[in-house]
């Protein structure tokens, strides 16, 4: 068993090419035990290739990855010790819900298939119909399941709540909760509606050109960022990197501002309001 | 594993369902329909369809599936579904390949099912059987399975890749026939091995190119010419190393020597007590066979070599395809002092060349014989010729005395040992 605070995430210059196209360029990142980490970035960042290196889907081309304490070798071994969410999860179409979680419980060295039951369960989802049958929200579920129920250290969810109704949503998010209360388990989640997740991360990652180019503690997001509404003189916007222009229309700007210390630069006279979290991504994803 | 072969088995349940159904159903319902449209052919019975079932259907539908199986395991949708499972890409991979080679071994039994059962000429079903119960059959079986499952893997197309992969099992399947002929033609044992070696090398080389495959296409390992130049090797391996074994056969073959008795159809045990006295005038030589040059050649009691047909040396290098049989008869008598009679038949020919002279100054052509079913020469006071005249074997034959310049008396004899005069003319035919 790795020790509370050791990193059960550890990459370090992380490089992956797809022919000419360079996705990542020497990308470094940590996630100690417990900890729940937001990956923001654009489509085509990067983030899915990412967590296909760390499944041990797909091999890098430069760096280092270790999770749980082994290093992709293309074994498949990781795989087991992973709850893993895709962005489009897939089963095989001619099975029923309970042939794919009785097929897991073969493959998956901790399965639990009680624990399975119950969240189908709790999930209201049914057992006996067809995987091709299910509708967009239930294999999300089934997704989720299948990801917890063989109890994963480390959680890697791609876009988990992409495209579900709010209902649907709201079941997996409070999954979400229910496996943080357990303890000890680390979550690494790459979503566009990162503010929905903003009350359990505890910090976010802004994937940018391949790397990740800043780290924001939640905590730092939560309070510390501001919608400013300002009249600039002579149209120049502050040059400052924790300043970002959300709209602009002649000489009135509004911005948003990350960290006290930048609201101190600002002039007087502007109105200043705290940023909600959705914002405050948006304003990070279109810098 | 064994769950993921059940798992594969289960996908392509319908896929084999129909292929055991079509093959099954091939001799009953194909036979009548081809009568119907080829109605003049009295040689289309059910044993005839389940021969070309075996020779051709068999394999080219194993080819197709196969190739549809390569195909779906490179389909992004099958990599959604399967590849987060905790288990490698390339034990996916090897549970797809075994899934297809059980599924291809119960369609190999069924046939042997209908070879056995089904109606027809008794030879046409004696073949069926020996082709289907053959190892080589199941050594083209088995790389059809992995030539079409890897080229299409590789090819992400299951039609591009079942035919490349019919492609090269074919070009690797006739030489590793030809290296069968040799086997046959001129009993090289010591190389029997190989054939088994080839076709561990042939699986293993395939086995290993679907493994480089997965880590360049499901991996996404960088391709360097390095990678791809292997991967193309270790696929057309079964091509070289057929092609490299039968050079080995070829070599093998150039220093083989044989004894003419090969050629022989022994001596039926009815006449041999009408065979002259062997002890005076003409005795069988010891013909030797050089059959990679086709030189004839004696050992005489001094331990020199005599070469009474000289042999070929141009042929196409590396290697013969076909091994040579030149002759289907060659028997000798010579007398002490050196005068030699010679017949020999030619696979192309219908008729027997007897030829007379001496070793050291060539043979002539004598006579033109036609053959009956079997011939003999055989010495004595004065050689003579027994040919076979009956059509079953049954112990009627002419004997012929030599030499009469070109005319001699024949006579026709039976088992019950009456003899009867046949009209002397030209020898017998």
């Amino acid at each position: 068993m790795s020790a509370n605070n050791e990193n059960i995430v550890s990459v370090n210059g992380l490089s992956k090419s797809f022919g000419r196209h360079e996705v990542l360029k020497g990308l470094n990142l940590e996630a100690a035990r417990g900890q729940v980490i937001g990956i923001l970035g654009r489509n085509g960042t990067g983030k899915t290739t990412l967590f296909k290196i760390l499944l041990d889907l797909i091999a890098p081309d430069q760096g280092s990855v270790r999770a749980l304490g082994l290093s992709p070798d293309g074994s498949g071994k990781l795989r087991g010790l992973i709850g893993y969410v895709p962005e489009k999860p897939a089963f095989h179409g001619f099975m029923r819900v309970e042939e794919v979680l009785d097929f897991r419980a073969k493959l998956f060295p901790r399965w639990d298939m009680g624990k399975a039951l119950e969240l189908c369960k709790k999930l209201e989802l049914d057992t006996k119909a067809k995987v091709k049958d299910l509708s967009k929200g239930n294999t999300a579920k089934l997704a989720w399941i299948t990801a917890v129920a063989h109890n994963p250290e480390l959680l890697l969810l791609d876009e988990p709540t992409s495209g579900l109704d709010y209902l649907v949503r709201d079941h997996i998010l409070s999954g979400l909760v229910n496996e943080l209360a357990d303890g000890g388990k680390t979550i690494i989640i790459a979503n566009h509606r990162m503010g929905e997740m903003g009350g359990i991360l505890d910090k976010v990652c802004l994937l940018k050109d391949g790397v990740i180019s800043a780290v924001y503690e939640a905590e730092f997001l939560k309070t510390e960022t501001f919608r400013v509404s300002i009249r600039l003189e002579n149209a120049e916007l502050p040059e400052n990197a924790g300043v970002k222009l959300l709209s602009r229309s002649g000489s009135l700007a509004e911005l948003a501002v990350f960290g006290r210390k930048n609201m101190e630069n600002l002039k007087t006279g502007s109105e200043i309001q705290p940023m909600d979290l959705d914002t405050a991504f948006k304003a990070l994803l279109g810098d | 594993m064994r769950t993921l072969i059940a798992l594969q088995l289960k996908k392509n349940l319908i896929g084999f369902a129909g292929l055991a159904v079509c093959l099954l159903a091939s001799a009953p319902l194909g036979t009548p329909i081809l009568r119907h449209l080829l109605p003049n052919n009295d040689g289309i019975t059910e044993a005839f369809v389940v021969l070309f079932m075996g020779v051709i259907g068999l394999p080219l539908m194993i080819l197709l599936y196969s190739g549809k199986c390569g195909f779906q395991s490179a389909e992004e949708s099958i990599l959604n579904t399967e590849q987060t499972l905790p288990i490698s890409q390339y034990q996916l991979l090897l549970s797809s390949l075994t899934s297809i080679l059980v599924q291809a071994a119960g369609l190999i039994l069924i046939l042997n099912f209908l070879v056995a059962f089904v109606p027809g000429p008794y030879n046409i079903r004696k073949v069926a059987i020996s082709l289907v119960r053959d190892f080589p059959y199941y050594f083209v079986m088995l790389q059809v399975v992995l030539s079409g499952f890897a080229f299409s893997y590789a090819l992400k197309n299951g039609i591009a890749g079942g035919f490349f992969g019919g492609v090269v099992v074919l070009c690797a399947g006739y030489p590793f026939g030809m290296m069968l002929d040799y086997k046959l033609a001129y009993s090289i044992d010591r190389l029997t091995p190989m054939f088994y070696l080839v076709s561990i090398a042939a699986a293993s080389s395939a086995l290993a190119a679907i493994k480089l495959l997965s880590d360049v296409s499901d991996r996404k390992e960088k391709k360097t010419i390095f990678k791809l130049s292997l991967i193309s090797f270790l696929l057309l391996a079964p091509l070289i190393l057929s092609f490299a074994s039968l050079t080995a056969f070829n070599l093998a073959a150039r220093s083989l020597i044989i004894s003419a008795e090969d050629y022989h159809i022994k001596l039926p045990a009815a006449i041999k007590p009408i065979a002259t006295n062997l002890k005076t005038g003409y005795s069988p030589v010891n013909l030797l066979v050089r059959p990679y040059t086709e030189e004839v050649f004696f050992i005489d009691s001094s331990g020199e070599k005599n070469v009474l047909v000289p042999g070929n040396n141009e042929y196409n290098f590396p290697f013969r395809m076909r091994p040579m049989r030149k002759y289907l008869i060659l028997q000798a008598v010579m007398n002490p002092e050196g005068e030699i009679w010679l017949l020999r038949r030619e696979p192309s020919s219908r008729t027997c060349d007897l030829l007379n002279g001496t070793a050291k100054n060539g043979l002539k052509a004598y006579a033109v014989l036609a053959r009956g079913k079997g011939i003999w020469l055989l010495g004595g006071e004065r050689p003579i010729i027994f040919t076979d005249k009956s059509k079953f074997g049954l112990g009627q034959y002419y004997r012929c005395q030599l030499p009469g310049k070109g005319i001699v008396d024949c006579k026709e004899y039976s088992i019950a040992g009456t003899d009867k005069k046949a009209p002397s003319a030209q020898l017998p035919g």
